[in-house]
């Protein structure tokens, strides 16, 4: 059951262009990866709250990958320590957890949510994670990622590991695909192998009542991404 | 307190706008009616409705920008709602949308003989639908409805949209047969998607609009339109309406009506 939670800012600090936020809970929240929280802004100005697919959940401690996109995450990325965050959640349907060779795609951003993906995974683990520059991301996120799983890096500018697209580099060999980044890239995940992926909108209400986060799957059809998503099957996003 | 709305008594003047919270079944899952007068579940109309393509939702300062569409599963999976509405220990109040007088009609002999919803919300003025918007002339306002009073015997708060000037809109829903009034529907907006305003940006324009109306008009107003903190409720409440309703604040804080429900008793106790 999703609650409304207030919790303190114990870290909130600059990884590459990201910001890593880690929140104090009161209490252990159950949560599956994949899963989201809404954070409320404290501006006059802006009145939805912020959606964050969980980057890590240990025990009391639930952290965020945040990147600044406009006033509300501008804002966010400003929070000290001690601040007091009202967060909303955890929402949405979650990943499905699979056994055999994984491979976790994450384009920009879309890396949030495959570290407690991963952690909860049980076979062999890959990364491909994609960004334009690679300064993107921090090495002490990438060095994370690699407690977990083989990390293989693209950048679109070949500053750091292979230069090009990142769908140009899944190959075969794995079992099953999980993927979260812009829905350019995930439609552009011609792989016959299975998966899924995390998809995102501007959220309203956060529980599927208001209708307002709908996307159009490939057979035409609407879902409700914090509802019936954020994650599905990527036969639905691709077609 | 004790409010009063064309008889349906209320625990507390705040309502639950048509919309934001659907037709209830997953807000009252995790969330209670504390601090709710009344719950108005999102429109129904006869047929199922698929809605407007997405992006439906896009923020602007202080406000927010829907097109939505009347996405809905028709009355017949409505209606299944039943034990839901029957639950709650707050008036269920239904909105309903029709693109015809027979639809308008059909829908209220069905809502006629159910007894667990207090009265209806024609919703006249939806700015997401092509050519069913029946607030845009007063006649259009009578028509519609003096049609669904000639079926319906409970209370009718019809649903007008933002018009300057409202006078004659006000004048033919009461002509029509209303008994009440919602005040109002959102503002018709562009940014990005074409949509409806909300939020705090637009409640100095409906805090006009009512103040042109309020002494000219007999029958219970409920005001709608950037509701999200306690004071807003007082500038509705001291132009004389009988409720206010609260939208698109839930999207902020879905226990926003028990927040502002007890900062409302601080104000009135002191």
């Amino acid at each position: 059951m999703p609650g409304i939670y207030n919790c303190k800012v114990i870290e909130n600090k600059r990884e590459g262009a990201l910001f890593f936020m880690e929140l104090q809970l009161e209490e252990p929240i159950p949560a599956r990866p994949g899963q989201f929280f809404l954070i409320r802004i404290e501006r006059e100005d802006i009145l939805l709250r912020r959606a964050f697919s969980i980057f890590d959940l240990e025990e009391d401690r639930l952290s965020f990958l945040i990147r600044v996109v406009g006033k509300g995450t501008r804002w966010l990325s400003e929070k000290k320590k001690g601040d007091i965050l009202n967060i909303f959640g955890p929402l949405g349907n979650g990943f499905s957890i699979r056994n055999g060779r994984c491979l976790l795609v994450g384009g920009g951003s879309g890396i949030a949510p495959l570290y407690y993906l991963a952690k909860n995974l049980k076979g062999r683990i890959d990364f491909l994670l994609g960004a334009e520059t690679g300064s993107f991301w921090s090495e002490d996120l990438i060095e994370r990622f690699s407690s977990l799983g083989n990390v293989e890096l693209v950048t679109e500018d070949g500053s750091i590991g292979r230069k090009g697209l990142l769908t140009e580099y899944i190959g075969d060999g794995v079992d099953y695909i999980y993927a979260c980044g812009p829905l350019e890239m995930l439609k552009g995940i011609k792989s016959l192998i299975p998966g899924e992926a995390s998809l995102e909108a501007t959220i309203g209400c956060g529980i599927g009542a208001c209708r307002g986060c709908t996307v159009e799957m490939a057979d035409g059809s609407y879902r409700r991404i914090c509802k019936d998503g954020p994650i599905f099957d990527l036969k639905e996003i691709v077609g | 307190m004790n409010w009063n709305l064309c008889d349906i008594e209320l625990r507390s003047p705040l309502i639950a706008a048509s919309g934001p919270l659907g037709w209830g079944e997953e807000f009252f899952e995790s969330f209670s009616t504390r601090g709710l007068g009344a719950f108005i579940p999102k429109t129904v109309t006869i047929n199922p409705r698929r809605g407007n393509p997405p992006p439906r939702l896009i923020e602007s300062p202080s406000g927010l920008i829907n097109s939505i569409g009347l996405e809905n599963d028709g009355i017949e999976e409505w209606l299944k709602l039943e034990p839901l509405y029957r639950s709650l220990d707050i008036p269920v109040i239904a909105s309903i949308a029709g693109n015809s007088i027979e639809e308008i009609t059909k829908l209220g002999s069905i809502i006629e003989d159910l007894d667990y919803i207090s009265g209806i919300e024609l919703n006249l003025s939806c700015p997401n639908v092509r050519g069913e918007n029946w607030s845009n002339n007063p006649e259009d306002v009578f028509i519609a409805t003096s049609a669904l009073r000639r079926v319906y015997r409970s209370p009718i708060f019809v649903k007008l949209a933002p018009k300057d000037p409202i006078l004659p809109f006000v004048e033919s829903a009461i002509n029509g047969g209303a008994n009440g009034l919602t005040l109002f529907n959102t503002l018709p907006a562009y940014r990005c998607i074409n949509g409806g305003l909300s939020g705090p940006a637009i409640k100095p324009v409906y805090i006009r609009l009512i103040m042109e109306i309020k002494d000219k008009v007999k029958i219970p107003i409920m005001a709608s339109g950037g509701v999200i903190s306690a004071s807003d409720v007082v500038d509705y409440l001291d132009l004389g309406v009988s409720a206010v309703q609260i939208g698109t604040a839930f999207f902020r804080d879905l226990d926003i009506a028990e927040r502002i429900y007890k900062e409302l008793l601080g104000i009135y106790l002191r």
